[in-house]
């Protein structure tokens, strides 16, 4: 048997004091009361959100505030099933890029259907497409990114294609495999991203 | 352009889960590799450019002068080159533009990463800041994820095509890692392995999905001069082509890559090239995900956009087919993410040298090599031909 070397275990824990200037401050405000501000750029006459202080592209000052629909259609979603160190949200949870009505960027959220034990429990995909909707809403508390209280996760490993616990995944890939032929057959009706309308609301998580 | 420049060595480790060694000496594995490769001696190298993913994956700040003794720069400039997944092949333009400028003769570059001595995921979300993107995107499967669905709902890809194709892409690059005695992950796996393996991010499944690896890559870049002098088989930079995008991920428009699109044809034009599929001999596409790499083919105008999954399901891009890529088994089968790029890059060349051994892609005369990096935000590419 090959010797074992030994290996140090380290951390680094470093504090941070970001500043949120003007622009996002306000956006930040907005959000207390659940109102979503984008800022205009006089130039390409493009709704940005969140709120920024310049234009990306025209590298002009934005002027114009604006208040944006907290609805809007999926521009891409993914339903996320594995684990990192520190993840701030439990998997399964989906992550979405959102075009609210009006504006004219895609705005980042992640999404869950609150309450809806099926959706957060069995991480089958053919739930996802049956139940996730073309178009979300936002709702439920909005409020600032508060990290000092951000609690850590268990440490989690990135994929690892080594073989290793494939007779132990068994049974489970054998679920996953009737949640795929079942997927088959329902998305031959429903496309990866749905034009249908929502069937129940999902719940946008609110800023941290 | 300016003067030519030439790659004359390469030296990579063998890429996998190496806890046997310290990060210094797998560095220097490769760095006595392109030294044994070229014949060269530290002391005849002008400068030295080494790059890792985020410096919070190696928990050491400034890793350039933690592996400098390693990469034998002591007294030599020495610079730093950092853009996340396309950290290798900036790492190869810097290397470039340091002997085109006329500023060096030979250049060192390095690339590395201990991908299992750190975590990957939560590394690559530190590049998010953390006021509205960071708690949202689920390391790279999550965007990568949202990625291909842009990309599958613009052309109304039916989702069992991709779903098909990716498995097929999945199949034959592990396949070919078998002839790559560098390679990580190697696995005889079926289509139907693919697609009933763990689901990670929908649609992406655990074998459409690159390993954590550790690795080095050392490449020596050499001016047109002192390859003569040299006397060695090179490959020589016929285009480069690097391009980036707006920071915030909902900015701009992933399903039709622009980045990518225009780094490619900064490379072209350079190279003078018009019709990449009948052109190029090989390619090393940078496929950390197996969906992505289809919409790398049409960024790169391997073909239409939307036609990738057709072409892959008929064989174009396997290593008997039209244009052969990542015949080395690619980066889904070996990631270490600083040095992955560089390998791309040393594939490509060693493919158009003739000495790729068992994966040699036969009289091979021109390869592009190329890497993304950032929050889907950047992507560069490199040609490299037989002939200066």
């Amino acid at each position: 048997m090959a010797k074992e070397y030994k290996t140090l275990m380290t951390e680094i824990r470093l504090p941070y004091e970001l500043s949120y200037g003007p622009v996002w401050t306000r956006f930040f405000e907005g959000m207390a009361e659940k109102k979503l501000y984008g800022t205009k750029c006089e130039k390409c006459g493009r709704i940005l959100v969140p709120a920024r202080s310049f234009c990306p592209r025209c590298f002009v000052d934005t002027t114009e505030w604006v208040e944006v629909a907290q609805e809007g259609t999926l521009t891409a979603w993914s339903y996320v099933n594995y684990r990192y160190f520190g993840m701030p949200t439990e998997p399964p949870f989906i992550g979405a890029l959102l075009r609210l009505d009006g504006t004219d960027v895609d705005f980042v959220r992640s999404a869950r259907s609150p309450g809806n034990a099926a959706f957060s429990s069995t991480p089958t995909p053919s739930r996802v497409s049956e139940r996730f909707p073309s178009r979300l809403r936002i709702s439920g508390s909005i409020s600032s990114p508060s990290p000092a209280t951000r609690s850590t996760g268990r440490r989690g490993r990135a994929p690892s294609t080594s073989g290793r616990g494939r007779n132990s995944r068994q049974s489970r890939s054998a679920a996953i495999r009737r949640g795929i032929s079942e997927m088959g057959r329902k998305t031959s009706r429903v496309s990866w991203v749905s034009e249908r309308p929502a069937r129940s609301p999902f719940v946008i998580l609110p800023l941290r | 352009m300016g003067r030519p420049v030439a790659i004359i060595g390469v030296g990579q480790t063998k890429h996998g889960r190496r806890t046997e060694i310290s990060y210094p000496d797998l560095v220097r594995e490769a760095v006595v590799r392109v030294f044994e490769d070229t014949g060269l001696t530290p002391a005849d190298i002008d400068g030295v450019v080494s790059g890792t993913m985020p410096s919070m994956m190696e928990g050491i700040a400034l890793t350039h002068f933690y592996f400098a003794d390693a990469m034998q720069a002591a007294g030599k400039p020495i610079l730093k080159t950092e853009t996340c997944g396309s950290t290798g092949i900036s790492i190869a333009h810097t290397a470039y533009y340091w002997i085109a400028s006329g500023m060096a003769d030979l250049i060192l570059a390095v690339g590395h990463e201990k991908m299992n001595e750190g975590n990957s995921q939560a590394t690559m979300t530190t590049v998010l800041e953390p006021f509205y993107q960071r708690y949202f995107i689920a390391g790279a499967p999550g965007v990568f994820s949202m990625q291909s669905q842009m990309w599958a709902a613009r052309y109304g890809i039916p989702e069992e095509k991709i779903r098909d194709a990716a498995a097929c892409i999945s199949v034959t690059h592990h396949d070919d890692a078998f002839d790559n005695p560098y390679a990580h992950v190697k696995l005889r796996v079926t289509m139907d392995d693919v697609k009933n393996s763990r689901l990670i991010t929908y649609p992406v499944r655990l074998l459409d999905v690159c390993p954590n690896s550790d690795g080095a890559c050392a490449v020596i870049f050499a001016s047109a001069e002192m390859a003569r002098k040299l006397g060695r088989k090179a490959a020589w930079v016929k285009g480069i082509g690097y391009r980036g995008e707006e920071y915030f991920f909902g900015d701009s428009d992933k399903g039709v890559w622009q980045s990518a699109v225009q780094a490619a044809k900064q490379a072209y034009d350079q190279t003078g090239i018009r019709d990449p599929r009948k052109e190029l001999d090989v390619a090393e596409v940078y496929n950390p995900f197996t969906f992505q790499e289809m919409l790398f083919y049409e960024c790169f105008g391997f073909c239409g956009l939307g036609e990738s999954p057709d072409l892959v399901l008929k064989g174009v891009f396997t290593r008997n087919g039209e244009l052969p890529c990542d015949p080395s088994g690619g980066t889904l089968c070996t990631n270490p993410i600083g040095a992955t790029g560089l390998i791309r890059t040393a594939e490509a060349a060693l493919q158009v040298m003739g000495r790729a051994g068992d994966h040699q892609i036969p009289g091979a005369k021109l390869a592009l090599c190329h890497a993304m990096g950032g929050v889907d935000q950047f992507n560069g590419v490199m040609i490299l031909g037989a002939e200066p």
